[in-house]
């Protein structure tokens, strides 16, 4: 059982049970574990000095755009924020706009901020550590307010598994209302001026705030990722991995934090779709972690990893000594994660320091997986190793021009000339993997909405998502502001996504041409603004490998 | 979880054995870029070797060095060589680059992707490198070689924390996908190179004209290669190193500056 060294001195042994936020507890969604997360986030809050200026700063910037002296008010308040117990601190250790010659010094240290990685295999155990880091930050306020610290998990947000109940799409009740309930007491928290309590976990800049709509949960779904039949892909595969793709030089900081393009699918759906549909400062990688949510939709991603690897017998990576050795092996191995304390000693992880959940000291109240279709089987050998060093690489056969995205939109893939065209589907290689691939995608705001994927569909034909011979996936779009900005903070010139359509392309054996292929793409959230979000794709391709 | 550990020396002979094996199978279309900066080296060296053999058949026992009164010798055979080689060596920093733009085409056409980007990268390339000439031709009637290289280096570390520098370091990483028929391919990827060389030129032109400074030594280029191959490798934005880099920057500077005056007595 692992113990916790707090800063105070106090040392406590911790096994905590991490809770779905939607599962048993009070009528009014409360439950214990939501109330001591309340209490110590009303502490870091108010160890974030001008919290509420900068949450305005960001309103004006989601509507208005990120103009230089928007993002520099942000720069120089959170430059501020120099406590590792605090919230303004640990969110910024995801992202910050903060320029690096401006970090705080903590205890004689450089504060260690924008450290997030995504895109590739080292999402999932990154995210990990940072979830085991900010919870013992938790513990130590629920210790300071002499709660339970020693037991309390941090609570997850269990949009996955919503099965027939669509109320857990919603925000967890605790998340909603600005005001504390009456019948709810957070340890800590005073009254403000009008006799009511402040909602330590609500925030005002989300998009998403009250009741789910009814029947739109593509951006919840976990199955896609759930269903994926290895872990990692090798780079240039074409292959859409659950976790991400391999990173073989470790120490190239550049790739490990920017500039990758093998996105996990669960990277992309629900992790990035959540992002995307919550919205506001979950938008951004460099403000997530001010919103409460982020940690509890972080906790279900990380839930769900342990799905993927113990209850559905995936295993983690080379944990049954498949692939040892192996420059990904390698890589897997060396690559170190680090977080300041706020003593000012440096964490040290590593992926494989990660995966036994026991050993973290937490186990999560389920790991059950939603109900899902048929399994497929994996490609033979790749089930516990990242799959295909020898796989061949996608070769595109049809691709669009540029176009953008301020709503539903379709386009055509083309190749070959026009004679061609026609050409059916069973003059390629039987039993070859198709893909879709976006390239160049670009916004000038975060993206408000994912969008929906079709491919094949007549153009006077209803878009189904629940049409599988059609429906190819969900596109998400969280990053891809980040990666846009052209302001040296970025190379500027977007995101790339992957969605595998196999299927689709097998299923429209007998219609789809794959030399003049339509791509449809449907917001799915169409209410919200996204014309002013700027979105643009420079290609879109079918591939096949 | 596994408590399999290896060893670095295995490690690295894997890493080569990995990339020799994607090589073999097309995923390394890129890879002449690196017999193309080997070549640069050898060639560079080759330049060192024989102005050691022509200083020592002076009698004078120091490298020959560029002088004013000869425009810093940019117009010479020997420096034009100089020059290009400098050139040479830098191309694996945009390997990554040109790998991820040939593998987006159609494998007919990933070889022909990689001389078009390529070719748009050293146009960039050659004419900076022209204009460097110029401004130490120009130089040379203002200042000696000695005072060249202090400018230079001045420059070189001044421009390492400058927005310019940043915001084009960061452009470096840029990639691209083209369309797939060769007609439409063509120019695109020339363009796509060309704003990349761009990027590149803005990014390292300082560096590069303490190279010609340094009379293009091996001394000199080796430590602002790696500088721009560490940067290379680094996040292009919140990252520490660039004090780092401004440090060799400046030792480089400094040997510079050494060279100059050694050969200047």
């Amino acid at each position: 059982m692992p113990s916790i060294q707090f800063g105070t001195g106090v040392q406590i042994m911790v096994q905590a049970i991490r809770r779905g936020a939607w599962r048993g507890g009070e009528p009014n969604g409360w439950h214990e574990d939501l109330v001591w997360y309340a209490a110590a986030m009303h502490q870091m809050r108010l160890r974030t000095p001008d919290l509420d200026e900068f949450l305005a700063l960001l309103s004006e910037a989601l509507v208005e755009g990120f103009s230089a002296p928007l993002v520099d008010g942000m720069a120089g308040i959170a430059a501020q924020w120099a406590d590792p117990l605090s919230l303004g601190y640990q969110s910024q250790v995801h992202g910050t706009f903060v320029d690096s010659s401006q970090w705080p010094p903590v205890n004689g240290k450089r504060a260690l901020w924008q450290e997030c990685a995504h895109n590739h295999w080292f999402f999932l155990p990154w995210h990990r550590a940072y979830l085991v880091e900010f919870e013992a930050v938790i513990r130590q306020h629920i210790a300071d307010l002499e709660g339970p610290a020693d037991t309390w998990g941090l609570p997850y947000w269990n949009y996955s598994d919503f099965g027939d109940d669509e109320r857990r799409l919603g925000l967890p009740l605790p998340l909603r209302g600005e005001r504390l309930p009456h019948d709810v007491t957070v340890p800590g928290v005073e009254p403000g001026p009008d006799g009511t309590f402040p909602n330590p976990l609500f925030n005002p800049v989300r998009l998403t705030q009250g009741d789910p709509a009814p029947g739109v949960n593509r951006w919840a779904d976990a199955t896609a990722a759930l269903l994926r039949p290895h872990y990692a892909n090798q780079e240039d595969t074409g292959r859409v991995s659950f976790g991400g793709g391999v990173i073989e030089d470790p120490g190239n900081q550049a790739l490990f934090h920017d500039r990758t393009s093998e996105h996990g699918q669960i990277d992309v759906q629900p992790h990035g779709s959540v992002h995307g549909h919550v919205n506001g400062a979950m938008a951004l990688f460099q403000t997530a972690g001010l919103d409460p949510v982020f940690w509890m939709h972080h906790c279900n991603v990380d839930r769900l990893w342990e799905t993927y690897s113990r209850d559905l017998d995936h295993g983690y990576p080379f944990e049954n000594g498949v692939g040892a050795g192996t420059v990904a092996h390698q890589s897997w191995t060396e690559r170190e994660f680090l977080f300041l304390r706020s003593d000012g000693s440096e964490a040290t992880w590593t992926a494989p320091a990660v995966l036994d959940v026991h050993d973290l000291g937490y186990e999560y109240d389920t790991t059950e997986p939603p109900p899902l279709p048929p399994v497929p089987p994996p490609p033979a050998g790749s089930e516990n190793q990242p799959f295909g060093l020898d796989v061949t690489i996608p070769e595109p056969v049809a691709a669009s021009g540029d176009f953008g995205l301020d709503g539903e939109m379709e386009v055509v893939a083309v190749g070959g000339s026009e004679a061609d065209r026609d050409t059916p589907l069973a003059s390629f290689p039987e039993g070859a993997r198709w893909l879709l691939r976006f390239e160049g995608i670009t916004c000038s705001r975060p993206a408000p909405t994912s969008f929906d994927v079709y491919l094949g569909l007549p153009p006077d034909a209803a878009a189904d998502p629940a049409d599988p011979t059609h429906y190819v996936g969900l596109l998400s779009l969280f990053g891809v502001y980040e990666a846009s900005r052209d302001d040296g903070s970025a190379p500027g010139d977007g995101q790339r996504r992957l969605l595998d359509a196999t299927d689709q392309v097998e299923a429209q054996a007998d219609s789809l041409h794959p030399l003049e292929a339509r791509v449809r793409l449907v917001p799915l959230d169409p209410e919200r603004d996204l014309g002013s979000a700027g979105l643009s794709v420079v290609r879109v391709s079918l591939e096949l490998a | 979880m596994t408590s399999i550990a290896v060893s670095p020396a295995v490690a690295g002979i894997g890493r080569w054995r990995a990339w020799l094996h994607d090589v073999g199978h097309g995923r390394q279309p890129q890879w002449w870029l690196y017999v193309v900066a080997a070549l640069g080296w050898v060639l560079l060296v080759a330049l060192d070797v024989s102005r050691l053999a022509a200083s020592d058949g002076d009698g004078h026992g120091s490298h020959a060095q560029p002088t004013a009164a000869t425009g810093f010798g940019v117009a010479s055979a020997g420096h034009g060589a100089g020059m290009l080689a400098m050139m040479l060596v830098m191309t694996p920093l945009v390997a990554w680059n040109v790998r991820y733009v040939a593998l987006r085409a159609p494998a007919l056409l990933r070889v022909a992707v990689v001389w078009w980007v390529a070719g748009g990268w050293a146009a960039v390339w050659g004419f900076a490198l022209v204009l460097l000439a110029a401004v130490a031709w120009l130089a040379s009637a203002a200042v000696d070689p000695v005072g060249f290289a202090l400018v230079a280096s001045t420059v070189a570390v001044w421009w390492q924390s400058s927005t310019w520098k940043r915001v084009a370091l960061a452009r470096c990483h840029r990639v691209f996908a083209p369309p797939l028929s060769r007609a439409a391919a063509g120019p695109l990827c020339r363009g796509f190179g060309f704003r990349l060389g761009r990027s590149c030129a803005v990014s390292c032109g300082p560096m590069m004209l303490l190279m010609v400074a340094g009379g293009h030594s091996v001394a000199i280029v080796a430590p602002l290669t790696a500088v721009a191959w560490y940067e290379r490798r680094r996040r292009p934005h919140h990252d520490p190193a660039r004090a780092a880099t401004s440090l060799v920057v400046v030792l480089v500077g400094a040997g510079a500056v050494a060279l100059a005056a050694v050969a200047a007595r």
